[in-house]
């Protein structure tokens, strides 16, 4: 029953969302397009482009779900700043949430009742 | 690292920058550099150009699913704002949609009509390969054809594949009680191949199994046999002869120029006639795929003289492509002036509703430079306001394209009615509309949204919200240029109107030379020619009745020409003339005037060999003395005994040509009755006349038809044009109208504070209104000036037409100008004397 209402009252994150805000949350304060793009390429072991990783990062920040702040410019980057990205309340409450969700959802499944 | 070279991939980056969302661009390419010079020190320059490029290419696919996705999210914004400027100005709206809206409605409907002239009998499967022959006799041209030729060509020349003879003539079919005329064509079988008239009943490789076999079409199966099958049914033609049905065709569609309702063997005419070379008939011939009609054109010049024996080499034959037949003329001109003229007035209106939809557009982007100010202070980029712009003024050109092909449905019966012509419009079969229509749709959108779009978005928003741009000066000057534009056209085409109106009045009321008033035609037929003179005397019994004639064509359309000449020349120096074969009383009757010698007359036995030429006749001659000299048609010799004034014997768009008339005999036998009657009481003559006509030819219908309408029947193609012409000028001053209506409210509207203040400070409301309505005044005289020398330019080109025409004075020019200054001044004063009735107070409490 309880299961039920969750769902309606929760932000539920898509997986690429999910996957996207992890990174930003897991690289704390050096979240910025170089090491997202990393972080991701390695969770999903798939080559990303930057042209895909800004698209999904400007809907996360449209959705409010991180923020992005402007960095020192520096030399390697061409003298541009860097856009650091860091979670927003409602970010983390998201993040939060998913895994509360997915806990209830699995908890009585293992790997080996699933056949 | 320090020492290894690590050129940044300028391009890429450069690439990467203009395509990412403006947003993101600068952190993303600063990304790819910082990590490009990872790569760079890691793997090698080469290694990192590559990686750049990459990046580059897919990046492509999530920058399109971003842009589209930002767009999006903005056009729900940018729709509602369109609805609602249409809705706060709902004039403006109204009047910018409808001019455009009838403006392209007018346009698709003059496009539909040409596009049906130039389909003209392209329905035909061969129809490139399709030639009629023509002849030139003497520089004449004519599309009749000797009946001995088309064997003739087909047997000699290889290159010709199929021919056939074609004759039409109008014959009395009778099947039990039902008895009409219909029009009757003579072919032969190879008709059907060459030309594609689909068979629904029948056999087409044997049309005409016996002599007395016909083919008939749907309509015509209907008419007479109902529900029947008409296979095996019998006519009785002209109250004698049988005729069965063994086929039955699809109806001739209306872009056909040969029009028939039954089709009959050739044969009929009997192998005698057919083997003359009497110009009776016209031939049609059908090519092989590669033969050159070039070459044939030059193996076949000499034929007719080669196997004819009584003319020499002045005759020529020729081929003539037969699509062009409908649309070209023989000697040059014909049909296809008319689809000139039609689609410059499509073009003409059509710019004058864009120009219109433009003007207005423009005028009231110049409103929105606040709304401009605000997008862009919360964020809105230059790109953005040009997107809104153009969006808003494909969303306006799109909703009236909506409407003008609802008008075109609308008005496409009445516009058939009109035109005589059955018009369909099927958008998803006409791609060359559909395409015209898109295209002008998207045309006029950019070009309407261009000003807003592009000007507006460029101020700096700063300026704009301190209004420190000035509204009045945006762009007047392009305005002016177009609102200059659209009167030069609309006056252009009240000239146009009003001399082509003058020109048919000109006709209607030339003096012919003869009496075209009170004049019955009657077709002749084989029983009344029999009893002719005792007909004559009947009818002239009847004391309404002043005169009866008959001759084998009306005086105002002669179509004979024949090779003659005269005392001093022989045969090998003939000229050609028109003829008529008429009886003695065709002068008398028609009240022509003798202005020599005599008149036919029955004290004169030989006058049955004797001549009557018209004065053109006698300037072509150049004989001192014309009458007594002796004169030859053809082999019959004779005697000119007398001259006929001038007489307009053709339409008036030819010249008077020389006119030979003769005595009807044997072989020239007459094909009408002319009876003069007196104008009291019409419908008792008509009765009477009909009583002694069914006397003599019982199973004949009384069908008879005036002469002077059958004059104007002659004229109507040109009556058409000129209705059409009205109409299509009152749209475009209606349209213009509409344009400077909206412009005149609009600058009374920008100017409401100025009048207020003007008004307080004493101004009279006539003041006012005319400080309003002076620009307009300053450029309709500037549209004055323009259009006259353009429309006389063009109106004389138009009247060249015409062998008779009106002259070009100046009153039509003035007549044109004070029409347009008049309505012009009407629709601004109205707007501008609304403005100036305005209360001062509340004008300076505007805003």
């Amino acid at each position: 029953m309880k299961e039920v209402k969750i769902i309606k009252d929760l932000d539920l994150l898509s997986r690429w969302e999910e996957v996207y805000l992890l990174s930003i949350w897991e690289l704390q304060n050096n979240a910025y397009g170089v090491t997202i793009k990393k972080s991701i390429s390695q969770k999903t072991e798939k080559p990303l482009s930057y042209g895909g990783l800004y698209f999904m990062l400007a809907q996360l920040v449209k959705k409010g779900l991180s923020v992005k702040t402007p960095g020192e410019p520096t030399q390697k980057r061409g003298g541009r700043r860097k856009y650091y990205y860091t979670l927003t309340e409602k970010g983390k409450k998201a993040l939060q949430d998913t895994y509360v969700h997915q806990k209830t959802l699995w908890k009585n499944v293992t790997e080996e009742t699933i056949k | 690292m320090g020492k290894q070279k690590t050129g940044t991939p300028k391009v890429a980056i450069w690439l990467l920058r203009h395509i990412a969302d403006p947003e993101d661009a600068l952190s993303l390419i600063g990304d790819v550099e910082e990590d490009y010079k990872d790569i760079c020190s890691q793997k090698g320059i080469f290694k990192a150009k590559c990686w750049a490029w990459h990046q580059v290419l897919i990046s492509l696919p999530p920058f399109l699913k971003s842009y589209v996705y930002w767009s999006c999210a903005m056009i729900k914004n940018y729709l509602k704002i369109a609805f609602r400027v249409i809705k706060k100005h709902k004039g403006y709206s109204f009047i910018n949609i409808t001019g455009l809206a009838v403006g392209i409605a007018c346009c698709v409907l003059i496009l539909l009509w040409v596009q049906d002239e130039l389909s003209f009998d392209r329905f035909h499967k061969n129809h490139k390969q399709i030639y009629r022959t023509t002849l030139n006799i003497k520089g004449q041209w004519t599309s009749s054809s000797p009946w001995a030729l088309a064997p003739i060509l087909k047997r000699e020349y290889p290159e010709i594949r199929l021919t056939t003879r074609y004759r039409e003539n109008d014959l009395l079919f009778t099947y039990e009680d039902k008895s009409f005329y219909e029009e009757t064509a003579f072919v032969d079988p190879d008709f059907f191949d060459i030309f594609t008239f689909p068979w629904m009943k029948g056999s087409q490789e044997d049309p005409f199994p016996t002599l007395n076999s016909v083919v008939i079409t749907e309509r015509t199966a209907a008419k007479y046999f109902g529900n029947e099958d008409p296979l095996g049914k019998t006519f009785t033609v002209n109250n004698r002869t049988k005729l069965s049905v063994t086929g039955v065709i699809a109806n001739v569609p209306s872009n056909s120029s040969l029009e028939f309702d039954i089709l009959a063997s050739v044969k009929l005419y009997g192998e005698e006639t057919l083997n003359t070379w009497a110009l009776e008939s016209a031939s049609f011939i059908l090519l092989e795929k590669n033969a050159s009609p070039d070459a044939l054109q030059e193996k076949i010049e000499g034929i007719t003289m080669e196997y004819d024996k009584r003319t020499n080499e002045t005759v020529t034959t020729h081929i003539y492509p037969f699509s062009r037949v409908h649309l070209y003329s023989l000697g040059g001109g014909g049909n296809i002036i008319y689809i000139y003229i039609f689609s410059t007035i499509a073009i003409f209106i059509l710019l004058i509703a864009c120009i219109n939809f433009m003007n207005l557009s423009t005028a009231r982007g110049s409103t929105r430079a606040k709304e401009v100010g605000m997008r862009k202070v919360v964020g809105a980029r230059r790109n953005h306001i040009i997107n809104q712009f153009y969006g808003e003024s494909f969303l306006l050109s799109f909703v009236s394209l909506l409407i003008a092909i609802a008008l075109v449905y609308l008005f496409l019966p009445g516009f058939n009615n009109l035109a005589q012509k059955s018009m369909k419009l099927d958008l998803s079969r006409n791609l060359p509309i559909l395409l015209g229509l898109l295209g002008l749709t998207l045309f006029t959108g950019i070009v309407s949204g261009s000003y807003p779009a592009l000007f507006l978005s460029s101020f700096r928003p700063a300026n704009i919200i301190k209004g420190s741009h000035l509204t009045r000066s945006s762009k007047p000057f392009f305005r002016k240029v177009l609102v200059v534009t659209q009167f030069t056209i609309a006056i252009v085409l009240i000239i146009g109107t009003i001399v082509t109106a003058k020109q048919l009045n000109y006709i209607r009321n030339k003096e012919l030379g003869f009496n075209r008033q009170h004049v019955i035609v009657l077709p002749i037929n084989p029983a009344l020619w029999e009893s002719y003179e005792s007909f004559k005397n009947e009818a002239l019994n009847h004391h309404s009745v002043t005169s009866v004639t008959s001759a084998t064509s009306r005086p105002t359309r002669v179509g004979n020409i024949n090779p003659v000449y005269w005392e001093g020349r022989g045969p090998e120096q003939y000229e050609t003339m028109r003829f008529i074969a008429c009886d003695h009383d065709y002068i008398k009757t028609f009240e022509m005037e003798i202005v020599q010698g005599r008149d036919f007359s029955r004290d004169y036995p030989t006058d049955i060999q004797n001549y009557i030429v018209n004065e053109e006749a006698v300037k072509l001659m150049g004989l001192e003395d014309t009458v007594g000299k002796l004169f030859s048609i053809w082999q019959n010799e004779g005697q000119i005994i007398g001259v006929v004034k001038n007489f307009h014997s053709r339409p008036l768009h030819n010249t008077i040509e020389p006119l030979v008339l003769t005595l009807a005999q044997q072989n020239w036998g007459p094909s009408q009755v002319f009876l003069r009657i007196s104008p009291e009481n019409i419908s008792q003559t008509l009765d009477d006349v009909e009583k002694t006509w069914k006397k003599f030819s019982p199973n004949y219908p009384f069908d008879f038809l005036f002469l002077d309408e059958d004059f104007e029947q002659l004229y109507r193609a040109d009556q058409r044009t000129g209705t059409i012409f009205k109409y299509f000028s009152i749209l475009a001053i209606l349209i213009s109208c509409l344009g400077i209506f909206g412009l005149a409210a609009f600058t009374a509207e920008q100017r409401t504070k100025e009048i207020g203040i003007r008004k307080v400070l004493g101004a009279t409301v006539s003041g006012i209104v005319s400080l309003i309505s002076r620009e307009f005044v300053i450029l309709l005289t500037l549209a004055n000036v323009i259009a006259w020398p353009i429309a006389y330019f063009l109106m004389k080109r138009m009247l060249n037409n015409y062998a008779y025409r009106t002259n070009i004075t100046v009153w039509i020019f003035l007549i044109a100008g004070g029409l347009a200054y008049t309505i012009a001044l009407l629709t601004v004063s109205f707007q501008a004397f609304k403005a100036a009735r305005i209360d001062p107070a509340r004008a300076l409490r505007y805003e």
